[in-house]
């Protein structure tokens, strides 16, 4: 039985997750930094954040730096305990076959 | 939900893509810019005591560590665009500029005009400061201060007329290969 958490399998939650887990805890990083490397459009980028938002695994903070209103996102640490989750069933399935292969 | 072992290993593969290159994009900022920058401020600075009248050498160090510290702000301002870390942020910069404001008093209140002595003054003070951050921050950091703080002690006792020599390349060179090597560590 696999253990691949639905929410966060699909390819552009996956990338978005993996990039906010590479971040230091306290750490939080700007929407359009994302977008950039990620190379996805904003509106893509939003639809699945607030996916993940919604699943509690993404926190997403406006602030003002300067007069430019920014958007920071973070991994919560229920998200990144689902995420850590998520790599541990991927390389079950890869050993799994593993032991299973002729 | 079933994937196939290939298609497992290829999540993971881009999994691995993506966090190295968030973490090239820290790494492309911050502690290693800073290393790599002060420490060719030093390597000016050191060389200009040996080479230099003791009043060339002074404007020397003032521009050199004034371009400093600009690069550094610059370079602070455009990280904190695209990652930022609440509340550390606001603390590191004002610990520096702390850290500055005591360093220029620390220079005028000792009342030497030894140019070396003064160089040595704020190295030995900056290290202090890195051994604080690096118990903190980064542990590394700690022993680049360290090792730096007792190379700039023994040269000054032991080889004093080679101590700028000394101090601008294994000092400046101490920052600025260990800036390098934490830029590639972290890629």
């Amino acid at each position: 039985m696999s253990n691949l958490n639905s929410v966060i399998h699909q390819p552009v939650r996956l990338r978005i997750m993996a990039a906010l887990s590479a971040l230091p805890e306290d750490a939080q990083l700007d929407f359009v930094a994302l977008r950039k490397m990620l190379d996805l459009t904003d509106g893509n980028l939003s639809v699945h954040l607030r996916k993940l938002e919604d699943a509690g695994y993404v926190q997403v903070e406006k602030a003002f730096v300067g007069r430019k209103p920014r958007t920071y996102l973070a991994a919560t640490p229920e998200g990144r305990k689902a995420f850590a989750e998520h790599v541990q069933a991927l390389q079950a399935i890869i050993q799994r076959n593993e032991t299973n292969a002729p | 939900m079933e994937i196939s072992k290939n298609e497992a290993q290829d999540y993971l593969e881009t999994i691995r893509t993506v966090q190295q290159k968030t973490r090239r994009a820290i790494a492309n900022g911050g502690a290693p810019f800073y290393l790599m920058i002060w420490g060719v401020v030093w390597l000016i600075g050191f060389l200009s005591n040996q080479y230099l009248s003791a009043q060339v050498a002074g404007q020397v160090w003032a521009v050199a560590s004034a371009a400093g510290v600009i690069a550094s702000f610059v370079k602070g301002w455009m990280m904190s665009r695209s990652i930022r870390r609440p509340g550390l942020d606001a603390r590191v910069g004002l610990f520096w500029l702390a850290w500055l404001v005591y360093g220029f008093l620390l220079v005028w209140l000792s009342g030497s005009s030894n140019v070396t002595a003064i160089s040595l003054m704020i190295t030995v003070f900056a290290m202090f400061v890195y051994i604080i951050m690096g118990l903190w921050l980064w542990r590394p950091l700690a022993w680049i201060g360290v090792f730096v703080t007792a190379v700039a002690v023994a040269a000054y006792l032991l080889l004093p007329n080679y101590v700028n020599l000394i101090m601008a390349w294994i000092g400046g060179g101490a920052l600025f290969f260990s800036g390098l090597d934490m830029r590639r560590h972290w890629r």
